[in-house]
């Protein structure tokens, strides 16, 4: 192995490791405590440890902190929420480091419930500190991981469509994934809905509370599943570790279904995403419209060989947080730039003008344009239009136009 | 609306065109040059260096191959330069004949006025040492030639121009005097009149402060001084002006600047090379 290939999947209450090789994994409670006299910290069931003694301090709900840049105080010493989520990312990787006496990383791909920028910052600051670069740490969101683990498996899984019911602590969540074909490439559309019958697991020690939970997850499954063709179930989560408590909701699903129990399905998503970055062309040609990926492309119509052509500045698929794409342009007249946005199927079309105001006047087609594109969330792009002047005949300025544009 | 997608080129070195002190860091802008200055392209434009630029930063090597080898076929520079246009894919196909419509135009033209543009083309630059010579190879043409005295007329008025810019008073009077002498023109006196009036004040020949008296008109006068006052309001002494208000940091980078940029000027108007 040349270094380490992971998919970690990073919740709140747990954190999953999986490395493909050999098919291991580790799941560990997402808690770090430091020793009250010592700089010593402890991740998982050893943080614990070290509360109940009384000799260390646990720190948990990380991933809550780090989303409102938070900071905890241990022993006197305040801890910005970044680098309590540092000290625990180090402290994971040991887990297959130590296994595999390997110490190089060459992918990790870490999984969130959803997608978060504060925590997607953090983790990029922890990866430039563990000696990792941006392309060497990648984020998905849980149904990416969906989305990479079912399309990994047999094509008879997922022919129709495939669901996922993933009970935690943290949450109760329907997952859906359809395979569309029909287009220049197939699409893989997964959708997430966080249930609010989600209730607390200790429930499922008591044998009435088993019941009770059997009976609303009969309910939500009667609701959700109706009488859509289902190539696969799958089932994740803790609350999934073991199903005696419930046997309704089994009988429910196992009807005329595959039913498949993974407790590790998310970080296996992501470890086949990670395994899929490390190659030079992808195993998965598919466009994955999902919480996290465009649903539209933009695209700009420039002259090319005499002849005008559509050029994609983002395209449907693409990971919205990691599209950072720029092209340089020379428009005439020099008075706007158009962005045409088309959705995935091509039915909706909408073009975006964008004036180049405080612009220079210039002879014809001497304004070069430097068009960035980014997005701050899903649903709205930020478009950065900078004069480049042409070279010394004339010279660029500092005039440069930002706006967002929902999409 | 049109947009034209720029390459991206990896220019690290620009190409330097001296005619007009111009870097160029791209295959647009050497387009635009080349098609707004089509006398360039006839006079020894096309060379190894150009073909290096296109090659090594414009990363173009096929399209440099292609260039070389019509020029070592013996074809023409300016087909050479077409050849580039239509690659680059900047300039229109109208701009390119039109292009190649001025460069047929200029090789219709008679030998003393094809110079004549030339040289005319250079003095517009600023390159008023570069363009002497062109006009005084002109004056030394065959009289074979079919020049007409008052083509030679305006040639001697250039080169009283070129004098005049390069501030070399005594050799632009004599131009201005014989111009006269073939073009009969009273503009070219007062451009003598006018040159009475500058520091220092250069010695006329007999003939010529003979021409002067009678012809001299205080409308000149007139001119010379309304220029005068257009001079001592103009840009240039109010940018100075304000220099001298700053505090003497300030003061100084400024000057420094400043004269920098005059010298880079005169520097290119007294260049020869």
């Amino acid at each position: 192995m040349e270094g380490l290939v992971l998919g970690i999947d990073l919740c709140d209450s747990y954190t999953q490791i999986s490395c493909l090789e050999d098919e291991k994994s580790w799941l560990i409670p997402t808690v770090i405590c430091r020793e009250k006299q010592t700089e010593n910290w402890y991740i998982g069931e050893e943080a614990y440890g070290h509360t109940l003694i009384g000799d260390g301090v646990i720190i948990d709900q990380l991933l809550k902190l780090t989303s409102r840049r938070g900071t905890a105080t241990i022993g006197g010493i305040r801890y910005e929420a970044v680098t309590l989520l540092e000290c625990f990312f180090r402290k994971v990787l040991e887990l297959p480091r130590k296994e595999y006496g390997i110490q190089s990383i060459r992918q990790i791909v870490v999984t969130l419930q959803s997608i978060d920028a504060a925590v997607m910052e953090a983790l990029q600051t922890c990866a430039a500190k563990l000696g990792l670069n941006d392309q060497q740490l990648r984020v998905i969101s849980h149904t990416e991981s969906f989305i990479y683990y079912v399309m990994s498996q047999k094509k008879e899984l997922w022919n129709n469509q495939v669901c996922v019911f993933s009970l935690s602590a943290d949450n109760f969540c329907y997952y859906e994934l359809k395979v569309q074909r029909g287009m220049k490439r197939m699409a893989v559309i997964a959708e997430c809905e966080t249930l609010e019958e989600g209730f607390n697991l200790d429930i499922l020690e008591s044998s009435p509370g088993g019941k009770l939970a059997d009976k609303i997850l009969c309910s939500c499954g009667e609701r959700l599943l109706q009488k859509k063709l289902y190539s696969s179930v799958f089932l994740t989560g803790k609350g999934f570790l073991s199903q005696d408590w419930a046997p309704e909701f089994m009988k429910l699903l196992c009807k005329k279904r595959r039913v498949y129990i993974e407790s590790e399905l998310f970080s296996k998503g992501a470890a086949y995403r990670a395994e899929d970055f490390t190659r030079s062309k992808t195993a998965y040609p598919f466009i994955c419209l999902c919480e996290g990926h465009l649903k539209t492309n933009v695209t700009m119509n420039v002259l090319r060989g005499g002849q005008e052509v559509s050029l994609t500045l983002a395209g449907a698929g693409d990971s919205w947080y990691e599209i950072k794409a720029a092209a340089e342009i020379i428009p005439e007249p020099a008075e706007a730039i158009e962005l045409l946005i088309t959705s995935v199927d091509n039915r909706k079309k909408k073009i975006v003008k964008i004036p180049l105001e405080g612009f220079p006047q210039r002879p014809p087609r001497t304004t070069k344009v430097r068009v960035e594109i980014s997005f701050l969330d899903e649903q709205t792009m930020q478009v950065v239009l900078r004069d480049r002047g042409f070279g010394e005949l004339f010279p660029a300025t500092d005039v440069y136009v930002r706006q967002e544009v929902m999409l | 609306m049109s947009v034209w997608l720029c390459r991206e080129e990896p220019v690290r070195r620009p190409f330097y065109i001296r005619e007009l002190d111009l870097h160029v860091f791209s295959s647009q802008e050497l387009s635009y040059v080349i098609v707004n200055n089509p006398l360039l392209a006839m006079e020894g434009f096309v060379d190894e260096r150009l073909f290096t630029f296109v090659r090594e930063q414009l990363d173009m090597g096929f399209l440099s191959l292609k260039m070389e080898r019509l020029k070592h076929s013996g074809e023409s520079d300016d087909e050479v330069l077409c050849l580039f246009l239509q690659e680059a894919e900047y300039c229109l196909f109208a701009e390119i004949n039109a292009f190649r419509q001025k460069i047929s135009g200029y090789k219709k033209m008679p030998l003393p006025e094809y110079r004549k543009e030339w040289a005319d083309y250079l003095f517009r630059l600023g390159q008023y040492r570069k363009a002497l010579p062109v006009y005084q190879k002109i004056l030394e043409m065959p009289g074979d030639s079919h020049i007409s005295e008052v083509f030679l007329g305006i040639i001697l008025n250039n080169i009283g121009a070129c004098y005049a810019r390069l501030m070399r008073y005594e050799q632009a009077a004599k131009a201005y005097e014989k111009s006269y002498f073939y073009v009969k023109d009273p503009e070219v006196l007062k451009r003598l009149y006018l040159l009475t009036r500058m520091e220092p004040e250069p010695k006329l020949s007999d003939r010529g402060r003979e021409l002067m008296e009678q012809a001299v008109s205080p409308e000149w006068e007139a001119e010379y001084q309304t220029v005068r006052e257009q001079a001592q309001t103009s840009e240039e002494l109010k940018q100075l002006e304000d220099l001298f208000d700053r505090d003497p940091i300030r003061r100084l980078q400024g000057a420094g600047a400043m004269i920098t940029e005059w010298k880079r000027k005169y520097r290119r108007m007294q260049s020869t090379s």
